[in-house]
Formats: structure tokens, C-alpha cells, sequence
């Protein structure tokens, strides 16, 4: 049990001699490779922990671009649907008016049909009257209808209000004094005579009459100056004759459309 | 009783001798530094690493992790010294399963020798720590009346672990031997084990003895010893599993 002294110095020795040894070849490197372990374990883990947020965030925004993207779609769909509802409006209306156009437009040659139709009736009606009138006048009385239209012209001449007759006057004395007595048919010395003698009664003694004879006139008398006329015929008859069938077809219509 | 190794002299040149000791310390060392070597000549940063490389991340991560546990401090600095001793002690009693091997841990002159690396190493790590002057001034503390009261607290500290860290190692051979001499026959499998488990526990020891001697050393030790006392060191992670109940 002795304690060899040389031996306790030579341990000494070569227990600091291990020391450095085992620095260099052992704690050293295995520290180092742990501690270099441990940094790369943990820039993995940084890393991988990195890339699941980057992942988060991808997915988040995708997920916001898909939503943005149904949106848009919902936004289209709702305009489209707009856009047909307003053009199938726009569409009908058009189709209203143009039918409304050729409803207006067959009414209006409708009218005028009506109106041509009842201006040939009245045309017709009135020769035909005035045909019937006469032939049946003539029958019955000769040259009577004349003799009564004559004085029936007188009666009117006479019976004309002053104011006519002053604008008439004054009309005769612009022109010189000539007046134009036009009728349908010709007429007599005696009515030429009773005709002169009542205008120069009426409108002066100095008067010149020139009597003429015009078929466009149904059935009467007219007195012409240069800018006045003094006219009375059958036509007022048929003019109220045409008033009245005018009526008639209205009320036909009417009924028709009730 | 074996011979002691000390006297089994292979050499001699007047003081200058070439003893057993000095020659299983050798291959001791020889053993560790090739070991060393070669598992760390290719050391792999990834995440995969061999078993070689594993084996001694688990050694001296535990021995870092006891270092930091008992002293308080960052083990970077004492690592190598305390980790030496226990590595040398382990694998020189770690040996002993080997025929014709004779660890040189049975040599009382290479249990001083360790003591008193200790005791220098402690006084060398407190002045490193705390520079010449500061070091010393903790002797004046709090009056330069208790300089002599230091002084002799230090030394009986020391004197004290030393005797221990001796007594430790010295007992477990004596056992062995004893336990062999009572019992030839019978027991030699259960004389191996005891053996080895016995030398680990030295070596965990001796370790650890050294590390709050130094750690006493350094500042604040008063702390640090109260906190040693009341939580013992844990085992480490893998490696040997300490059993110093007994012995402390």
C-alpha cells in the first residue's frame, strides 16, 4: 500500500496528457457536432414550421380568390339575367308600338277609304237626286222648277241681310258694275227679266248683267262679282244630306264596335 | 491480496521506472484516444448520425448535463477535466472483465495522482473564473480576520474529498479482494459483476466529488453546495447509471 511517488507524477502527467487528448479528439468534435446538429435540427424545424405557414397563407389565399371568383360569377349570372329581362321589356314594347303603327295606320286608310267611299255616295247621290229631282219636276211641271227655283232666289235676294248687301254694293263699285249671274240651266226672258229688275232694285240702276250657264251647278243660282258671291242651289241639301249619311255610318260603326 | 501494481516493475533507471501502472494507463489512454478518434473521424451534421456518433453524444451530453446540474455553471469549461476523470476511472475498471488486465485504478499512487489534479485544478478554474485578485479577496471575506478560518476550511475541504476520492477507490478493490478471498469458488461470475458495477460507481464518483470541489471553488459556492445537498444529481441520460447513495 505504498505510494510510489515517481508513479503518482508520471499519472499526473499522463492524466493531463489524456486530458488534452481527448479534448482534441473527443469533446471537441462532439461538441461541436451536437451543437451543429442541434442548429440544423432547428433551422429544419424553423424552416418546415416557415413553409407550412407560407403554405397557410397560400391556402388562405386561394381559398379568398376561389370565393371572389363565385362572386363574380353570381355577379354576371344576376347582370345577364337583368340584361335579358330588360331586353325581352324592351323587345315587347317595340312589338306593342309597331302593332300599335299598323293599327293606326290601317285605321287611317280605313278613314280614308270611308271618306273617299262617302264622297263618291255623295257625288253619286246628289246626280242621282238632282236627276230624280229634275226628271221628276220636269214631269210634273215643265219648266216650273226653274220658275220656282228663280223665285226662290228672289226671295233670298230680298230677304238678304244689309250688311251683305252693303259688302256686295261695295264690291260692285271697285269693279265697275259688272255682275255674272251663272245657273245650271237656261233661263227664261221673263225670270232673266224679273232677276235684272230685282238686282238693279236692290243694287243700282246702272248695273250690267251677264247671265251664264255652268252644269257643274246642281240645281241652282249664283250671283258673282269680282270678289263676292251670293249663291243658292240644291247643293246646300245635299251638303246636309251628306252631313246626315256622314252620321249614319258613324253610328253603324259604333254599334259595329259595341 | 494482489501485488500492487506500483511494484511490479518492468523497468528501472534510477528514480526513472517503468512500472505495470504506468503501463495499463498507457493502454488505457491509447484505448480512449483511438476510440476517440475513429468515432469521430467522420462526424455527420444531419439528422442521421451512427451508432459510434450516438454512443458519445449520449456520453458526453450526459456528462455536460450532470456538470451543469451540479455546479450551476456552463459545463464548456470544466468538461474536459471532470469528463476525463470519469471516462479514465470508467474504462480502466470497465477493463477488469478482460483476463491479465489489471486496472491502474487499484494503484493508490494513481488515486492521488487524480487527488491532486483535483485539488490543483479547483484553485486554477476559481482564478480563471474570477481573475487572481478576486479570487483571493473571496478569502478576506467578509472580515480579513477570517482569512486564517479560510484557509483552514479549504484545505480541510480538500484533505477531506481527497481522502474520500482515496478511500472510494481503495475500498473497492479491498472489497473485491476480500469478497475473493472469502469466497473462491463460488462467486466468481457475481465477483465480475460486483467488480464492474462497483468500479462505475467509483468512477461516478469520483466525478462528481470533483465537480463540487471546483464549483466550492468558484463563486457563490455556499449556494451552490446548499443546493447540491438537497437535490442529488439525477442519472444521466443513457451510459451509466449512478448508484452513489451509499458512498456519499
Amino acid at each position: 500500500m505504498l505510494i510510489n511517488w515517481f508513479t503518482v507524477a508520471a499519472q499526473i502527467v499522463n492524466f493531463l496528457i489524456l486530458v488534452a487528448l481527448l479534448k482534441r479528439f473527443l469533446y471537441g468534435p462532439i461538441v461541436a457536432a451536437m451543437a451543429a446538429r442541434e442548429e440544423k435540427i432547428a433551422a429544419q424545424l424553423a424552416e418546415a414550421q416557415q413553409k407550412r405557414q407560407d403554405a397557410e397563407q397560400e391556402e388562405a389565399s386561394l381559398r379568398q380568390k376561389i370565393r371572389d371568383i363565385e362572386e363574380r360569377r353570381q355577379e354576371l349570372l344576376t347582370e345577364a339575367g337583368n340584361q335579358a329581362e330588360a331586353h325581352k321589356k324592351e323587345l315587347f314594347s317595340q312589338a306593342r308600338e309597331d302593332v300599335e303603327q299598323i293599327r293606326q295606320k290601317w285605321a287611317a286608310s280605313l278613314q280614308r277609304e270611308k271618306e273617299t267611299f262617302l264622297q263618291n255616295l255623295k257625288q253619286r247621290l246628289g246626280q242621282e237626286v238632282i236627276e230624280t229631282s229634275r226628271r221628276a219636276l220636269q214631269e210634273m211641271a215643265g219648266l216650273e222648277l226653274e220658275q220656282r227655283l228663280t223665285e226662290v232666289f228672289l226671295d233670298h235676294l230680298r230677304q238678304l241681310p244689309p250688311e251683305e248687301q252693303a259688302a256686295i254694293r261695295e264690291s260692285l263699285q271697285e269693279t265697275g258694275g259688272e255682275l255674272l249671274v251663272t245657273t245650271a240651266f237656261e233661263l227664261s226672258e221673263e225670270a232673266r227679266q224679273k232677276i235684272a229688275a230685282r238686282v238693279q232694285e236692290q243694287f243700282g240702276r246702272d248695273l250690267a248683267l251677264r247671265f251664264t250657264t255652268s252644269g257643274e251647278l246642281l240645281a241652282g243660282i249664283e250671283l258673282l262679282t269680282s270678289s263676292r258671291k251670293l249663291a243658292w242651289s240644291l247643293g246646300s241639301f245635299l251638303d246636309s244630306l251628306d252631313e246626315d249619311l256622314s252620321q249614319a255610318f258613324q253610328q253603324l260603326e259604333k254599334s259595329e264596335a259595341a | 491480496m494482489e501485488i500492487s501494481l506500483d511494484n511490479w516493475v518492468l523497468w528501472q533507471q534510477g528514480p526513472v521506472l517503468f512500472n505495470a501502472t504506468i503501463l495499463y494507463t498507457w493502454l488505457v489512454m491509447a484505448l480512449l484516444v483511438l476510440g476517440s478518434w475513429l468515432a469521430t473521424r467522420r462526424l455527420s451534421t444531419d439528422a442521421k448520425i451512427s451508432p459510434w456518433q450516438n454512443l458519445l453524444e449520449v456520453l458526453v451530453g450526459g456528462m455536460r448535463e450532470q456538470i451543469r446540474q451540479i455546479s450551476q455553471q456552463e459545463p464548456g469549461t470544466y468538461l474536459p477535466f471532470i469528463g476525463t476523470l470519469f471516462v479514465f476511472i470508467s474504462v480502466s475498471n470497465l477493463l477488469a472483465v478482460v483476463p491479465g488486465y489489471h486496472p491502474p485504478t487499484d494503484s493508490l499512487s494513481t488515486t492521488a495522482a487524480l487527488a491532486l489534479c483535483v485539488l490543483v485544478a479547483a484553485p486554477i478554474y476559481g482564478i480563471a473564473q474570477q481573475g487572481l485578485r478576486g479570487y483571493l479577496s473571496h478569502y478576506l471575506k467578509p472580515t480579513p480576520l477570517m482569512l486564517p478560518f479560510h484557509i483552514i476550511s479549504e484545505l480541510s475541504r480538500t484533505l477531506a474529498l481527497a481522502v474520500r476520492l482515496f478511500g472510494n477507490v481503495m475500498s473497492g478493490a479491498m472489497i473485491g479482494a476480500i469478497l475473493l478471498a472469502v469466497v473462491p469458488l463460488f462467486f466468481p461470475l457475481v465477483m465480475q459483476l460486483l467488480e464492474l458495477l462497483i468500479g462505475q460507481v467509483q468512477a461516478f464518483i469520483f466525478a462528481v466529488l470533483a465537480t463540487v470541489y471546483i464549483a466550492s471553488a468558484l463563486q457563490a459556492h455556499e449556494e451552490t453546495r446548499e443546493e447540491i445537498i438537497k437535490t442529488p444529481a439525477e442519472p444521466t441520460r443513457g451510459g451509466e447509471i449512478p448508484k452513489e447513495d451509499e458512498k456519499t
